[in-house]
This record gives structure tokens, C-alpha cells and sequence, in this order.
């Protein structure tokens, strides 16, 4: 699904080279859910960042599905072959929750009614009267549930969240936790999610150590 | 066209930011409208003014002779000149050699006659009796030296040098004061017999055993040119100064003292709005950079969640352009509506001259919203969605 080929990625400071990934090589399959952990400063935000194709690495490859991610439409990509969960859910503010699912709907060119989005929301335990109200009115659990909706809108084959507990009290962890355990191994998704948390990098069926 | 639905959303939901800008905005273009107006009533009252007396002259005959008709052809055949009025245009008729007769008999006068042709009587001139002169054998008398005159009189002016004779049929009469008003002087005396403009060519007469000078349409000083732009006033006063008139010279002066006055203050007045208008105007250009850049900038997080969706870069460029051009365009209308109102209720008319800039500013406005759009869209940092480290 997803091959890391001797990756290296750094930068560069007052004319001095930090590196933060160093010639990895993994490789991600569909169906199992990948935990990135490792201390702080470690790269697990890059790589995340790497494989959503906000940056791109300094050597080495990364294969999605035999392609090189460099060589893809980064917008086909984003909107169809990846979602993105960030710890701070990343909504857009001036649309309600619904809204901002019909959007990536839209943008993955699926049908994009209210009833879709209504019906992608439901699935993480959002109903519809929260679905209308604005995300800001929103508590955090409710905004990253929001936030998953939105990222499996385009049906992607894989699931890319950064932190995404990281902003929420013990009974909501949990609740994305399992979500995102149900996406891995009932939808067949390939989920990687960098994290801190050891609940999360448990519950995961393989611990890519950075 | 998701991008547009997107645009609209948008603008509904950062309504208070596209407010503050529109109303900003408003507030230029309704000033710049509203001087705008006030310019063009400005430029009106000076074009007015130029017209009014700019492009009136009065020839000065410095010979002191009457403006003949091939002189009138002439000038009527110049190209500067509209028009040539004759309000005020008195034949003076000497009494040399003129025998005057009335219904056939002799009649002789104490003092000089008076013949006046008339381009055209004002229509309320009043009549002690009868109608003003339609033909070039009518005229119309000041009875004062001719006590006896009736209407339906026959007047002949004879000159006996030339043998040449004009008769007239009385159909009115003046009293002396109308008779003065028309002539704008009270310095002449004697009989006064007002004919039509082709009625006083014709006459060559004499009332009293004198000579007539000339015969002509009136004096030079009565003559009043109207040119047909008053930018053609010194090429006029060249074409005056050199026509060939014989023995004699004429020039053309524009009499009027307080035209140059008005047209200085005018002036001053025209500078000072069009100063306001530029500065106005660059508010207005200042006002749609700041909405542009600053809501741009204000927006930077929002273009990463964008472009982390697939948002692609034209959708983007075409609803910030769409957003930013629909609040200018808003605001340079109601910018607009206020001028039209400002003329309404000040009675002036309507021109949509100034209005011609704005469309040129929203074209700006565009380019610049996709410029700075399309450079927002490269350049931001995608670490904005991150909270922390970026290179954690």
C-alpha cells in the first residue's frame, strides 16, 4: 500500500543540516492500523507530513500503491486516496459541521447532499442537529469526529492523523480510538496515526518506532 | 462550480470581516462619488460660463462705421462663427437729402430720423397699437414726431441724391419709452421707424435735405458674435483684426469683466475637487489592497485546510477573487447609488462619466486578489495546521 524507501528528510538552520529522518524504509499495508511513536523531535509529524504530501523528502521514495507520491496529482490524492486528522481537528470555521463533509465530498466528486454528509457523520456518532450547528460551537470530541467524517469522505484507502487524541478527555480518546480500530479492520483501511499516546499506540496493530 | 457555493459560504460566514471592509470601502466611493458629482456640476457651471461668454464677442468698429451686410456675410462665413445678433442693431439714417411722405404728402421733421432694422422684435414688446413688422415693406412707429400717424399709413423714405425710394406701411405703434428700451439708448431724438432686419437694407433716404452715411444692418458696437467654441476666440480675434474693410479696421473683444473673474474661481474650484477625487480615489485603491492582502493574510490557516482536503489552486483563486471583487463591486455600487442620490436631491443632472474608473479599479481589484491568492496558495506554510514543533 504504502512504501517508505530509504527516506531522509532535514532541515536546514543558520547553514547547518538537522536531520530528523534518516534513510527509513516501512512499508504500511490496508486493514491494519500503524501507531508512529517516538519522543518528541523525533519526525513523527514529518513523516505524517511526508505522506500526505505536504513536503517532500530529501532522498528515498515513497511508493503509494507501486507510484511514486511525487509523480501523483497531490490534489486527486488528498482528496480521494488520503484523509488528514490533526490534533487541533483543522475545521473550516465558517461552515457548520455538515458543511465541511459536503466540501470533501465535493472535492472527492461523490455525491455531495446534505443526506450523504449527514450519513458520514452518523457513522462516527455525530447527529443531525449537531451536524448543522457551527463547529466552533462544537466540544472538542464532537469537532474531531467532525474531523474523521471529513477525511473519509473521498472513501480514502488510508487514514493519516496526527495526535488526534490529543486535545481530548479519557472518554473521548477512547471513543476515536475504536473508531479508528473499526476503520483499519471493518473498512480495510490503512490508518497511521502519530501519537504520544501510549492508550492509542497500544490499541494499534504494529508500533512504527522513530 | 463548488468554488462559487464556497465563495458565498465564505462570505457568510467571515461576514463581519467583508463588512468592516465593504463598509470602509463604501464610505471612499460614496465620497469619491459624491465629489465626482460635484466636479462635473463644477465642470458644467465653467463649460456654462465659457459658453455663456466665452464665445460672445463684440465687434468694436474703430471707424465708427456701420456694419455693412457684405461685412455681416463675411463674418457669417467665418468658420469660428455660430451666430451673429442683432438686438441692439440702430441705422442711424441722417436727414440729408431724405424727403419722408406720409399716405402720399409731404411731411417735414424737426429732427433727425431714426430707421431701425430689426432682426427680430421681442414678442412682448408692447404696442400702444397694432402687431410688430412681419414684412420688409411694414414697420412699426414712435408717433411722437409723426402725431398724425394711424395704422394702415403708408411711410416713403426718399432720397433724392439717389434716387432711391423705400415705402412702408404702418402696422403698429410704439410709445417713446418702449421705443428707447428697444434702441437701449434715450440719446437720440427725432422720428423712429422700426421696419424688419431686409426693410432697413433697403432704405436709403433722407428726412431733412442730409446725407445718409451708409446704408448697413446697424453699428459695429451693436453687433454681437456669438463663435461656435470658445476655444476659437483668439483664432476669431486674428481672423477680425485682419479682414479687409477699406479705409477701416475692425476688432473683436470679449466685453465681459467678470467672465475671467468667474472662470478663475471656477478654476480653483475645478483643482480642488479633482485634487479630492485622485485622493479619494487612491483611498479607494489603498482600501481594496487592504481588503485584498489583509483578508488574504487573515485566511492563511484556511488555505492549508484547503489544500489538505484537494482543494485545488484555480477553485481557490476563483472564490477569493469572486469574494473580494463581490464586496468591492458592493461597496463601489452603493459608492455610486450615493452620488446618484447626491444628484438627485441637488437637482443636477445625471452623468456617468466618473463611473467609468470604477469598473477599471474592480478589474485591479481582481488581479490583484488572484496574485495575492495564488501566492498565499504557494507559499503558506502547511506547519500552520501543525500546534506544535514542526519538525516533531
Amino acid at each position: 500500500m504504502i512504501e517508505l524507501q530509504s527516506v531522509s528528510y532535514g532541515y536546514q538552520q543558520k547553514h547547518v543540516y538537522h536531520p530528523i529522518l534518516q534513510d527509513l524504509s516501512y512499508q504500511f499495508d490496508t486493514g491494519s492500523c500503524y501507531a508512529i511513536s517516538g519522543p518528541s523531535g523525533s519526525g513523527k509529524t514529518t513523516l505524517l507530513s511526508l505522506l500526505s504530501g505536504f513536503d517532500r523528502p530529501r532522498s528515498g521514495k515513497i511508493l503509494i500503491d507501486g507510484a511514486d507520491l511525487a509523480t501523483l496529482d497531490l490534489n486527486f490524492y488528498r482528496a480521494k486516496t488520503i484523509g488528514v486528522i490533526f490534533q487541533n481537528y483543522n475545521l473550516l470555521s465558517h461552515l457548520n459541521a455538515a458543511e465541511n463533509v459536503q466540501l470533501a465530498l465535493r472535492l472527492a466528486s461523490v455525491p455531495s447532499s446534505l443526506e450523504a454528509a449527514l450519513a458520514l457523520l452518523a457513522e462516527v456518532g455525530i447527529g443531525r442537529e449537531t451536524a448543522t450547528r457551527s463547529v466552533t460551537a462544537l466540544s472538542g470530541g464532537e469537532q474531531q469526529r467532525v474531523a474523521i467524517a471529513r477525511a473519509l469522505a473521498g472513501g480514502p484507502k488510508i487514514i493519516l492523523a496526527d495526535e488526534p487524541t490529543g486535545n481530548l478527555d479519557q472518554e473521548n480518546q477512547q471513543t476515536i480510538i475504536n473508531i479508528f480500530l473499526s476503520l483499519a479492520h471493518e473498512q480495510g483501511k490503512c490508518v497511521i496515526i502519530a501519537s504520544h499516546a501510549s492508550e492509542l499506540v497500544q490499541s494499534a496493530d504494529y508500533v512504527l518506532e522513530l | 462550480m463548488y468554488w462559487m457555493k464556497y465563495a458565498g459560504k465564505s462570505l457568510r460566514g467571515n461576514w463581519k470581516s467583508y463588512l468592516i471592509f465593504g463598509v470602509f470601502l463604501t464610505i471612499v466611493f460614496a465620497a469619491w462619488s459624491i465629489v465626482s458629482v460635484f466636479s462635473e456640476k463644477t465642470q458644467a457651471s465653467l463649460e456654462d460660463l465659457e459658453r455663456e461668454y466665452g464665445q460672445s464677442y463684440v465687434l468694436q468698429d474703430n471707424g465708427g462705421t456701420l456694419l455693412t451686410k457684405e461685412l455681416y456675410e463675411q463674418l457669417r462665413d467665418c468658420p469660428y462663427v455660430a451666430d451673429i445678433e442683432y438686438r441692439k442693431c440702430q441705422h442711424f439714417v441722417y436727414p440729408a437729402n431724405l424727403t419722408l411722405a406720409r399716405n402720399g404728402a409731404a411731411i417735414v421733421l424737426d429732427d433727425l430720423l431714426l430707421v431701425n432694422g430689426f432682426a427680430g422684435f421681442p414678442e412682448d414688446t408692447p404696442l400702444v397699437s397694432g402687431v410688430l413688422p412681419a414684412q420688409p415693406d411694414e414697420c412699426v412707429v414712435e408717433s411722437s414726431q409723426l402725431p398724425d400717424c394711424a395704422l394702415g399709413d403708408t411711410l416713403s423714405v426718399a432720397d433724392e441724391a439717389t434716387h432711391t425710394a423705400q415705402t412702408y406701411r404702418v402696422v403698429g405703434l410704439l410709445d417713446q419709452d418702449t421705443c428707447e428700451t428697444l434702441l437701449g439708448s434715450d440719446a437720440f431724438s427725432g422720428a423712429v421707424l422700426f421696419t424688419t432686419l431686409d426693410g432697413a437694407l433697403a432704405l436709403e433716404a433722407s428726412g431733412q435735405t442730409r446725407t445718409v452715411i451708409s446704408p448697413g444692418f446697424t453699428q459695429g458696437l451693436d453687433a454681437r458674435v456669438i463663435l461656435n467654441d470658445y476655444h476659437d476666440g483668439e483664432a476669431f480675434r486674428q481672423y477680425v483684426q485682419d479682414l479687409r474693410l477699406e479705409d477701416r479696421s475692425l476688432s473683436a473683444l470679449n466685453p465681459n469683466e467678470a467672465y475671467s473673474n468667474a472662470l478663475n474661481q471656477l478654476d480653483d474650484m475645478m483643482r480642488m475637487t479633482t485634487l479630492l477625487q485622485r485622493a479619494l480615489m487612491a483611498a479607494g485603491v489603498l482600501a481594496v489592497l487592504l481588503l485584498v492582502f489583509v483578508r488574504t493574510n487573515l485566511r492563511a490557516k484556511e488555505i492549508c485546510i484547503l489544500v489538505s482536503m484537494g482543494f485545488g489552486c484555480g477553485p481557490f483563486l476563483g472564490a477569493a477573487t469572486l469574494e473580494y471583487t463581490a464586496t468591492a463591486g458592493a461597496a463601489m455600487l452603493l459608492g455610486l447609488l450615493a452620488g446618484r442620490v447626491t444628484e438627485v436631491v441637488q437637482g443636477i443632472p445625471h452623468t456617468a462619466q466618473a463611473g467609468w474608473y470604477l469598473p477599471i479599479l474592480l478589474l485591479l481589484c481582481s488581479v490583484l486578489s488572484i496574485c495575492t491568492a495564488a501566492w498565499a496558495y504557494k507559499h503558506t506554510p502547511m506547519r500552520i495546521l501543525r500546534r506544535r514543533n514542526e519538525h516533531d
